[in-house]
C-alpha cells in the first residue's frame, strides 16, 4: 500500500497548487445543476408520485455531480501522466509496478468522487433547507458510492489508451448529458418509451439511479445493483491494469 | 571483475523496424562504459529496456546477475536512469519532484528530503528547490534529472546523453559528479560527444543502426586502425572535385572527401600524403593539419563504410 499511498500523495500535491479552482468546482457543480437544471424542471414537474420534485432530484445531483468529478479525475489524470508531462516514464523505471499506480489514480478518483459527493450533500441541503435522515442516506450512499467508485474505474480505463484531450471533452460532456437528462437522474424514466426506460432499467449503474430515487420515496431499496455495478467496476479495473501492465512498456 | 551489467541477445522491434539486432556485451562493477552513435542509432532504446522503461523482444538483461524481467523491482532499485529529455513534474516543485522519485526507489520521506537537500548543493540548484520546473533554465533542469537518477544512491547509473544541449558549467557540474563516483559505481552513458567519450568512458561501444560495430577499451579499438593518420589539406577556395577524380589512381588514399575548403582522407603511408599533396598544389593551398586516428574517425569508418 505504500506505493499506493506515495502514488496519491503525487496527485494531492498537483491538486493542492489548483487548490482555489477545484474548491470553486466542489461548490459550483450541485448549486449549478440544482438552478440551472433542476429548478425549470421542477416547473414542468413538480412532484414524482406526489412527492416533491426538488426533494426526488436530490440523489440524482448528489450522483451526478459525485460521478461526473470521479470520471474526470480519473480520464484526466492517467491521461496527463502517459501522454502529457511524461510522470509515467518515472513510475515505470521505479520498483513499483503499474498495478499500484493504477490503483492509486484511480483510489484518488474515487476520492475526489467522495469528497465531491459531501460536498453536494451539504451544499443542496443548505439550499433546500431539506435534511436527509441517517438511514436513508445510508441507503442512498450504498447506490451511489458503486457508481463513483465506477466512473472513476470508467474514466481512469478511458484515460489509459486515449490520447486526445479534444476526445475527453466530447466523452465527458455526451456521458453527462446522457446520465444528468436521458437516464433518470433529473427526468423519471416514466416520462420516456417504454421501451427506452426497460432497457436502461437492466442496466446496473443506472438502476442503481432508480433505485435511489425510490429510496427518497419509499425509504427502502436493495443494494443489489450497487454490488453489480462495484463488481462491474472491479471487473473493468482488472481487465485495464492487466492491459496497462503488458502494454504500457512497449513503446 | 564482477559483472554489473549483462546482456545477451538483446532484440526490439518497433512498427516492424529493428531498432537493436542481437545485442549482446558487459559491463564490470564500478566501470564506465559509454555507447556512442547517431540519433536514431538505438542507444536510447537499449537504456530504457534496462531502466526498465521499455520491455524487449527477445534476449536477456541481467543486473548485478539478477534478470530485469524475472526479477523487476529488484534491479530496478538498484539502478539510477536519467532520460535523454528534461521530465520532470511540472506541478510539483523540484524538491517534491525528488522526494517523490527517492520514495519511489523505497526512501523515507526524511532520507529523500535530506539527500535532495544534498545533490542540490553539489549540482548547485539549491536556489531553486522550491520553484516548478518550467521556472527554470534548460541546465537546472537537466541538473534536477541528474540529481533525481542519483538520489536513492544506485548501484548503477544509466545517463541518456546527458550533457546534450548543456551550457559549460552544467556540463562541467555533471561530469565532476561523475569523476567523484568512477570506481564505486557502474556507469553507463551514452553520447554523441566523442571527446566526452573518450575522457570518461574505460569501455567504448559503436552503436549504428541497432548493431554493436566495435567493443573494446579506447587504446584497443584505436589500435585496430594500425597507424592511420587523418590528413586535413585546407585550400584558400573551395578546391574542384577533379582533385578526388584524380586521386582515383591512389587506391591507398582512404575516403577522400571535400568538405568546405577542406580536403580530407586518411592514409597509412607517409607516401601517399606526399601523392596526394603533389595533386593538390596545383590549387592555392592554405594549411596542412595531420593527426592519428581518434574515436571520431574510427566511428566515421566504421559507420561509413570502412576506412580501409
Amino acid at each position: 500500500m505504500k506505493y499506493v499511498f506515495i502514488v496519491i500523495k503525487r496527485e494531492l500535491i498537483a491538486y493542492k497548487n489548483s487548490l482555489i479552482i477545484n474548491s470553486f468546482s466542489l461548490v459550483l457543480l450541485p448549486v449549478f445543476l440544482f438552478l440551472l437544471l433542476a429548478m425549470p424542471l421542477y416547473r414542468l414537474i413538480p412532484s414524482v408520485n406526489q412527492l416533491n420534485y426538488l426533494y426526488w432530484v436530490t440523489p440524482g445531483i448528489w450522483l451526478i455531480t459525485a460521478s461526473y468529478s470521479a470520471f474526470t479525475a480519473g480520464y484526466t489524470e492517467i491521461r496527463k501522466i502517459r501522454f502529457e508531462n511524461n510522470m509515467l516514464d518515472l513510475y515505470l523505471k521505479s520498483p513499483v509496478s503499474i498495478w499500484k499506480v493504477q490503483s492509486g489514480l484511480v483510489l484518488w478518483a474515487f476520492i475526489l468522487g467522495l469528497v465531491q459527493y459531501f460536498a453536494a450533500i451539504i451544499m443542496i441541503s443548505t439550499i433546500t433547507n431539506e435534511i436527509i435522515v441517517l438511514d436513508k442516506m445510508i441507503l442512498l450512499s450504498l447506490q451511489i458510492i458503486p457508481v463513483i467508485f465506477f466512473s472513476a474505474v470508467a474514466g481512469n480505463t478511458l484515460g489509459s489508451w486515449l490520447k486526445s484531450s479534444e476526445f475527453q471533452v466530447i466523452i465527458t460532456m455526451i456521458l453527462f448529458l446522457f446520465f444528468a437528462l436521458g437516464s433518470g437522474g433529473f427526468i423519471p424514466l416514466e416520462n420516456f418509451p417504454d421501451s427506452y426506460a426497460a432497457t436502461l432499467k437492466s442496466i446496473p449503474i443506472i438502476d442503481c439511479i432508480t433505485r435511489a430515487h425510490s429510496i427518497m420515496l419509499h425509504h427502502e431499496g436493495s443494494p443489489g445493483a450497487g454490488i453489480t455495478t462495484l463488481i462491474i467496476g472491479l471487473i473493468t479495473f482488472l481487465i485495464n491494469g492487466a492491459l496497462s501492465s503488458t502494454l504500457f512498456r512497449k513503446k | 571483475m564482477e559483472a554489473s551489467i549483462t546482456l545477451k541477445s538483446i532484440a526490439k522491434k518497433y512498427r516492424n523496424k529493428v531498432i537493436l539486432a542481437d545485442l549482446s556485451f558487459g559491463v564490470e562493477r564500478g566501470t564506465t562504459f559509454v555507447i556512442v552513435g547517431e540519433n536514431g542509432a538505438g542507444k536510447s532504446t537499449l537504456l530504457k529496456i534496462l531502466a526498465g522503461r521499455l520491455t524487449r523482444d527477445a534476449g536477456k538483461a541481467y543486473i548485478h546477475g539478477k534478470e530485469i524481467t524475472s526479477r523487476p523491482f529488484e534491479t530496478r532499485s538498484i539502478t539510477g536512469y536519467m532520460s535523454q529529455k528534461s521530465d520532470l513534474d511540472d506541478e510539483m516543485t523540484v524538491l517534491e519532484n525528488l522526494i517523490l522519485a527517492g520514495q519511489l526507489h523505497g526512501m523515507s520521506g526524511k532520507d529523500a528530503r535530506e539527500q535532495a537537500r544534498h545533490w542540490s548543493e553539489v549540482l548547485s540548484f539549491s536556489q531553486h528547490l522550491n520553484d516548478c520546473p518550467p521556472v527554470l533554465s534548460f541546465g537546472h533542469q537537466r541538473r534536477v534529472c541528474f540529481a533525481r537518477a542519483l538520489i536513492h544512491d544506485p548501484e548503477v547509473i544509466l545517463l541518456d546523453e546527458p550533457t546534450t544541449g548543456l551550457d559549460l558549467q552544467s556540463r562541467a557540474k555533471i561530469w565532476h559528479t561523475l569523476d567523484q563516483l568512477q570506481g564505486k559505481k557502474t556507469i553507463l552513458f551514452t553520447t554523441q560527444n566523442f571527446s566526452e567519450a573518450e575522457r570518461y568512458s574505460v569501455r567504448i561501444a559503436i552503436l549504428h543502426d541497432g548493431n554493436f560495430k566495435m567493443i573494446g577499451k579506447l587504446d584497443d579499438l584505436i589500435e585496430t586502425t594500425k597507424g592511420l593518420t587523418h590528413y586535413i589539406i585546407t585550400f584558400v577556395k573551395i578546391p574542384s572535385s577533379e582533385i578526388l577524380t584524380e586521386l582515383e589512381q591512389y587506391p591507398k588514399v582512404v575516403r577522400p572527401v571535400i568538405s568546405g575548403n577542406n580536403l580530407e582522407f586518411y592514409s597509412r603511408e607517409r607516401r601517399q600524403f606526399f601523392n596526394v599533396l603533389r595533386i593538390a598544389l596545383k590549387q592555392e593551398v592554405d594549411n596542412i593539419d595531420t593527426s592519428l586516428c581518434r574515436l571520431q574517425d574510427l566511428y566515421k569508418g566504421l559507420t561509413g563504410g570502412g576506412l580501409d
